[in-house]
């Protein structure tokens, strides 16, 4: 019983969307209802699988508005009839048109604050750690994993129960930790705390004497700019001769010769990097793609594309063109070679 | 469409016959009454343009589905144009600035200092400017729409992006003409009266009574086995309901600025313009409007649930329409009766022949149009738009 009182979280992990779509469903239909789903984008099946409530922030704001509509009103009404009267051009000391503007600020400010902290609340936010941020490889769902968590339940048999359904239903592996969703919330609030007190304890006067301008101006050289301390009075050096860049090494590669272990790897960067716009299949059917109407992603399959030459495709990767920004900071030459491939085999595959 | 395009062709004549009459017994009334009337449905008309083009400019997916409906509306422009004429030719017994011998003598220099503006040719010159910019902007995006309607894939997509530089050319002088329009259409019935925000107003309102149309007509468009069935959904409703929520706010806004700093000013010149239409039967219209227009659709469209229901729309379409209808009444006629409300039938028949003629060749405009813009590469995110 003691495991009963505790709570216990269980997450899952899954390689695919529609396995966890599954699950989700499987344990609605068993009756386990607080689930909550982490995934590297939004899964527009999940929403209404997971049953999701509309909050009820709603009536707060509501409240709080006209809390600050009377608020404001009062504070006007009080300082100009009652506290410090005051005649301005003949008017009357309670004049409801001059209120109104303050009284409407007053309204939008009290609402627009409690929508912004009720949604937070809402939210359990802020939330700086939490239990799953101990779980290893949990980051992955923010990449290409699909996490799963629940917690509260009757018995440890009921858990247990619920650990069998997920590993029916394809979860890679199941890990049960134990903690509450408001202790997160609570530690979040204390290391808060912690880092205003931290801040507070730092006095206008540490500072003092200390050269910030230094800091901000350092002696740098510009890229092309000049130097006195070079004989030629350039800041930039010449490479010796003979030097190549470092990613020269691979500008050439035969893309009819590759191995498996190529393939796998394009077929895995592809999937990590490029299908968020350009679809699975790189036929532009992402949810990114859709965002971004009118003018699409291009189709890696259409013709323009399948007839631009190898090299010209590594150039896209490394460069960039149009909306798409270069990847050479994620993908290594060898792995842009291993995408060009891949790219190859999408277009030998749908071309028959 | 046929029946609509019938019916309001018998009731524009009706309303053009009993005109006539009233342009025979009563000229001046019936011309400030044809005022009133054309102002009422110019400002609709072009507020459903406006509406149009920033649906282009801002790339607004849920609108697709309604933009024939907001198209169907601004197609009454080249009516709009003609039906211009009856304040053209009517001027000098319409506007007092035309006779400045019959103002009172204090008014006398300040009219005879705004005859730069305010002089007969210039006004038509202008008004013919203002018609014309809102029937060629008309005509273009109309041209393009209807255009993209055989396009996919690329070719649609630029197509798309040509509609919204144009569109985002066609906002600035659509909204500077409107201004200028209710300046001189409106503002200058009382010649020393004047108002920096007046267009704003007048476009305020103009452009939420569009939204209650749009509304009005999404409604009844998209019952069971009508041409929008299945396409117009409660998600569009309630994104209508958010923007005319907006709307609304922004219509008390701009009224309640312009009032507050009129009255905080207190000078004699501009507050009697609020004195006339405060007092008496006028200043409980004022206030059936401000509850009518403000307090009531305010309340009803803050729920989520109220801007969800069609029937509630078409409903709240209608009150907007009616509410616009008495505030451009309230604007217009207290410079023929600055005592109080004096109702004459012309006031019926004036609204129904512009409002029937305007809708008759709307209708018979939109024959043959597709109900939904099929061209367009947000129509599909858009049927499947869901509210956040």
């Amino acid at each position: 019983m003691r495991t009963a009182m505790r709570e216990i979280r269980l997450l899952a992990e899954f390689g695919n969307a529609a396995q966890l779509i599954a699950a989700v469903e499987r344990l609605r239909r068993e009756r386990y209802h607080d689930l909550e789903t982490y995934t590297p984008f939004d899964i527009p099946e999940l929403d209404a699988n997971l049953g999701l409530r509309r909050p009820r922030l709603g009536w707060f704001v509501l409240a709080a508005g006209l809390a600050g509509l009377v608020a404001a009103y009062g504070i006007q009404w009080w300082a100009n009839v009652h506290s410090y009267p005051l005649n301005v051009g003949g008017r009357p000391l309670h004049s409801i048109p001059a209120f109104i503007p303050a009284t409407f600020e007053g309204t939008v400010l009290a609402a627009s604050l409690a929508s912004f902290f009720g949604a937070l609340l809402v939210l359990r936010f802020p939330k700086l750690w939490s239990i799953e941020d101990e779980v290893p490889d949990f980051y992955r769902s923010s990449i290409d994993r699909f996490w799963l968590a629940m917690h509260t339940f009757a018995s440890d048999h009921d858990r247990a129960h619920a650990e069998q359904l997920l590993k029916e239903s394809g979860a890679l592996r199941t890990i049960a930790r134990v903690g509450t969703e408001w202790q997160s919330v609570g530690r979040s609030l204390i290391l808060i705390m912690v880092l205003f007190a931290g801040m507070n304890a730092c006095s206008d006067r540490v500072g003092q004497g200390f050269d910030w301008k230094r800091m901000r101006a350092q002696p740098r050289y510009e890229p092309f700019g000049g130097s006195r301390f070079f004989q030629d009075g350039m800041a930039m050096r010449t490479p010796p001769p003979g030097t190549i860049p470092r990613e020269a090494v691979s500008t050439s590669f035969d893309t009819a010769a590759v191995d498996t272990a190529t393939l796998s790897r394009g077929a895995n960067r592809f999937q990590v990097f490029c299908a968020v716009c350009h679809g699975v299949a790189g036929n532009g059917n992402s949810v990114v793609g859709d965002n971004m109407l009118p003018i699409k992603p291009p189709l890696l399959t259409s013709a323009p594309v399948v007839r631009l030459g190898a090299t010209q495709l590594y150039a896209v990767i490394t460069d960039g063109f149009g909306h798409m920004p270069s990847y050479a900071a994620q993908l290594t030459p060898a792995d842009r070679w291993a995408v060009v491939a891949y790219v190859r085999t999408l277009q030998r595959g749908s071309a028959r | 469409m046929r029946r609509l395009e019938r019916d309001a062709l018998i009731v524009g004549s009706v309303g053009l016959v009993l005109f006539v009459i009233g342009l025979l017994v009563e000229p001046r009334q019936a011309l400030i009454s044809y005022v009133f009337a054309y102002a009422t449905v110019f400002t609709i008309v072009v507020g459903a343009l406006i509406q149009l083009l920033m649906s282009h400019v801002t790339g607004a997916r849920w609108f697709t589905v309604m933009r024939r409906v907001a198209l169907g509306i601004s197609g009454a422009m080249p009516a709009v144009a003609v039906l211009a004429l009856p304040v053209f030719v009517g001027v000098a017994v319409i506007y007092s600035w035309t006779s400045p011998g019959t103002l009172p003598t204090d008014a006398r220099p300040i009219v005879a200092r705004k005859g730069v503006w305010l002089n007969v040719p210039f006004f038509v010159v202008r008004g013919v400017i203002y018609l014309a910019v809102w029937v060629i902007v008309d005509a273009a995006i109309r041209r393009r729409s209807l255009g993209m309607d055989g396009l996919d894939g690329m070719a649609s997509a630029h197509a798309t992006r040509r509609v919204r530089r144009l569109s985002a050319f066609g906002l600035v002088i659509v909204g500077l003409t409107m201004t200028f329009a209710s300046f001189d259409w409106l503002m200058s019935l009382d010649p020393t009266w004047y108002s920096t925000v007046y267009g704003v107003y007048v476009f305020a309102g103009g452009f939420l009574a569009a939204l209650g149309l749009i509304a009005v007509i999404a409604r009844v468009a998209s019952r069971a086995h009508a041409p929008l069935d299945g396409a117009v959904t409660p998600e569009h409703f309630g994104a209508l309901g958010k923007l005319q929520l907006t709307f609304v706010i922004f219509w008390a806004y701009i009224a309640f600025s312009q009032f507050l700093i009129i009255w905080i000013g207190d000078i004699p010149l501009d507050s009697s313009w609020y004195v006339t239409r405060g007092a008496g039967s006028w200043g409980t219209l004022a206030l059936l409007v401000v509850v009518g227009q403000f307090a009531i659709p305010f309340l009803a469209l803050l729920p989520r649930a109220t801007k969800r229901r069609p029937q509630f729309m078409w409903s709240l379409g209608v009150l907007l329409l009616v509410m616009h209808m008495l505030d451009v009444y309230w604007l217009v006629l207290p410079s023929l009766y600055p005592a109080g409300i004096s109702f004459s039938w012309l006031d019926v028949a004036a609204p129904l022949m512009v409002a029937g003629f305007a809708t008759a060749f709307a209708s018979r405009r939109a024959r043959g149009v597709r109900p939904l813009p099929v061209g367009d590469p947000y129509l599909a995110p858009a049927m499947t738009y869901s509210e956040p």
